[in-house]
């Protein structure tokens, strides 16, 4: 039976056989008929996005304004220094709150917003973007794209693990062939992709946001509407603080000598920080900062208050629909806590390759 | 052979940095300037009253509403931002309860006695001005249900009693990782490692659904901030417990032996030898908790508990001042800033102290 039931899931992966309704999803029109289910998978994927897309800005953010406080130019510091004062004690919900409503009151009408060539557009009903859209069997393309994601995954921390296990003497230290545990599965996953993507005969074109209503709404095209971008402004410039006074302890880790000797051979200023330092702070800065993530990870669940439906409003809604809240409730934790293990160890397979060897 | 280097280091002043400095500051002063024009230049100040947010401007009929802010929003409604529903005539309570609870610091924090009386003391002020706030019949004094309370003096009622009880669960849950029993450590492990990956908002959901389930049908519920109060109270718990782990991870081992060659028991060893240094070096990390609690007790907004944010939130609700979204956040933030800022200020202070003794 049992074996009877894989080879049929396998037989849907490789030739989209089996049909139901989770192989023919629409990830745009989510619909009441739908069940609680696909609303909390949906609710998952917003969270997801969030959380992702915070944590590159954040991280992006937090290292700009490390540097600035750590420049020598004055203005650069005390922007720096008011900042990260300023964001760091006040509540999260009450920046988001915040955010919220300049997104709502303060951006400019649609007539009156960004265009962009007609193609992308940031007004108080959202940031609109083209919209790349498939023909043919995606959801079977994405399965294919994941099981390979999971595979060269698993070959890049067996070799990572391998590696650093071998002692110092056959260990390469400085040379290109350090790269090899992360560049070789992230070639051959990309491959696969390629392979998978010929093979499936999907085609891609663009969409492009129309605008209604005589020019006073658009519709169509790729939309990040205000909850979504006020809760990403709000979790990135909080956690940018964080992670800015993070990039600023682990610069001041780094033996100023290095500086110093660095100088004194004639890098200039960004090649001194760029090859020498760095690359020794970002060693310090690896597990606080996976603890800032993983703190981002779960204020996207705040999303609650400004109307975004992330897994926790979703989960929230149907809770008070369904009365189910045990069932509900374990599936928060259960995918709160998945999210946290799957972020920590991501960043220990970082952390073990610039750790230092040996200590 | 003569080798000048190419580059020659600079003396006296740095033009590229003193440019960039210039021309920054000149666009920071530009950036802000919209803003401080919001805040004070073209705001309205007094009366507190809807009509002085209201201008005369030539060529428009009706009265124009004010280009800046509009502060007679928050002067109107401040007593609603600082204790909610709680009823004038009753207000002197909530100041005599901070005095009692800041006797109680104060004690705990001066008298040279045992540490359990010390401790014994604060937790008796701690309960008897949370006794004040609520009333009682036979103090003669009228009961404040908790639905009436709000605003700052509830964010101070939630962060207050989240530390004070979470830090002795807290403690017991990092001594109970620490442990050689088997059964001890891992429910504790479970504890402490669940909680901390879960957002506290799901924690508020499930005291608010999950505790009225393990009581009897038909029987008094449970009162909604006492819900929201048990849950802060397990996530401060599990924070405090890690604090306190490196606490106890940062005495040398040798402590830890010496007072076992002495042939102390646990309970004498953690009491006077090892739990007394390992709770001084926590005290920084246990500061920047508190703080972070401060700000994490206005996530109980969303379950329906107008703390301080909460209400500010929902002052736009008011007639009167519909459309003033900006003026109670920026002064609920302002009040959250000065808390928090002087709080980590003090804890910065205190390091520098402790440290030169």
């Amino acid at each position: 039976m049992f074996v009877h039931v894989v080879e049929s899931e396998l037989n849907w992966l490789l030739w989209g056989v089996f049909a139901s309704e989770w192989s023919t999803v629409d990830w745009h029109d989510f619909d009441p008929e739908k069940s609680y289910g696909m609303a909390l998978a949906v609710g998952f994927a917003n969270t997801l996005k969030v959380a992702l897309l915070g944590i590159v800005l954040a991280t992006f953010l937090g290292l700009a304004i490390g540097l600035a406080r750590t420049s020598g130019v004055k203005p650069l510091e005390y922007f720096g220094a008011s900042y990260v004062e300023f964001l760091r004690n006040i509540p999260v919900l009450l920046q988001l709150v915040f955010w919220y409503a300049v997104v709502l009151n303060v951006f400019p009408l649609v007539q009156d917003g960004l265009n962009i060539s007609d193609a992308i557009f940031l007004n108080n009903r959202g940031l609109f973007l083209p919209e790349p859209l498939f023909e043919g069997s995606v959801d079977r393309l994405l399965f294919q794209g994941f099981f390979a994601a999971a595979a060269w995954g698993v070959v890049s921390v067996v070799w990572n693990h391998k590696m650093h296990h071998r002692g110092l003497q056959s260990a390469p230290a400085s040379t290109w062939a350090r790269h090899l545990p992360w560049l070789v599965p992230l070639l051959g996953f990309l491959l696969t992709l390629s392979v998978c993507v010929l093979l499936s005969g999907v085609s891609l074109s663009f969409q492009f946001p129309e605008k209604v209503f005589g020019g006073r709404n658009l519709r169509g095209g790729l939309t990040l509407s205000p909850e979504f971008l006020a809760l990403l402004m709000g979790l990135s410039l909080y956690t940018a603080t964080f992670v800015a006074e993070i990039v600023r302890s682990g610069l001041s880790a780094v033996d100023r000598g290095q500086t110093e000797a660095a100088r004194a051979l004639g890098l200039s200023g960004f090649q001194t920080l760029r090859r020498v330092v760095l690359p020794q702070a970002v060693r310090v800065m690896v597990p606080p900062l996976t603890s800032q993530y993983l703190n981002l990870a779960k204020n996207s669940s705040l999303a609650v208050a400004v109307g975004y439906p992330d897994l926790v409003a979703v989960g929230g809604t149907i809770l008070n629909q369904t009365g189910k809240s045990i069932e509900v409730i374990l599936v928060w934790m259960a995918v709160y806590l998945s999210l946290s293990l799957v972020i920590s160890l991501v960043m220990n397979v970082y952390n073990t390759q610039v750790k230092l060897v040996g200590r | 052979m003569n080798h000048t280097p190419e580059k020659t280091p600079r003396s006296g002043l740095p033009i590229g940095k003193v440019l960039l400095s210039v021309v920054l500051g000149a666009a920071a002063l530009l950036g802000v300037w919209p803003i401080i024009r919001w805040l004070f230049v073209d705001a309205a100040f007094w009366p507190p009253e809807a009509t002085a947010c209201l201008r005369e401007v030539a060529g428009e009929d009706e009265l124009v509403s004010v280009a800046g802010a509009c502060w007679p929003a928050v002067w109107d409604t401040l007593p609603l931002l600082l204790v909610g529903r709680y009823p004038q005539e009753e207000v002197w309570r909530i100041g005599l309860a901070a005095l009692v609870f800041l006797a109680g610091v104060f004690v705990f924090a001066r008298w040279k006695g045992p540490m359990l009386g010390r401790a014994l003391a604060l937790a008796g002020s701690m309960l008897f001005s949370l006794l004040l706030f609520r009333g009682a019949e036979f103090l003669g004094l009228a009961v404040v249900p908790s639905t009436e309370w709000g605003g700052l003096a509830l964010t101070l009622v939630l962060s207050i009693g989240g530390i004070g009880a979470g830090f002795p669960l807290g403690l017991v849950m990092a001594l109970g990782r620490r442990s050689s029993l088997p059964v001890i450590r891992w429910v504790s492990t479970t504890y402490i490692e669940l909680i901390r990956g879960v957002p506290l908002i799901t924690l508020l959901f499930m005291a608010n659904y999950l505790f009225p389930l393990v009581l009897p049908p038909n029987s008094v519920s449970i009162d909604a901030l006492l819900r929201a109060q048990i849950a802060i109270i397990l996530f401060q718990g599990a924070y405090i417990a890690e604090v306190v782990r490196g606490g106890l991870q940062a005495v040398p081992s040798g402590q830890y032996e010496a007072a076992q060659a002495l042939g102390m028991s646990y309970a004498k060893m953690m009491r006077l030898v090892v739990l007394p240094q390992a709770l001084r070096i926590s005290v920084p990390a246990l500061v920047s908790t508190f703080i972070g609690l401060i700000k994490d007790t206005s996530l109980v907004a969303v379950i329906g508990i107008f703390d301080l944010l909460g209400t500010a939130r929902n002052v736009p609700s008011i007639p009167e001042w519909v459309g003033r979204d900006f003026e109670p956040l920026v002064f609920s933030a302002l009040i959250y800033f000065v808390i928090c800022y002087g709080l980590s200020r003090f804890s910065r202070a205190y390091e520098n102290v402790a440290i030169a003794r």
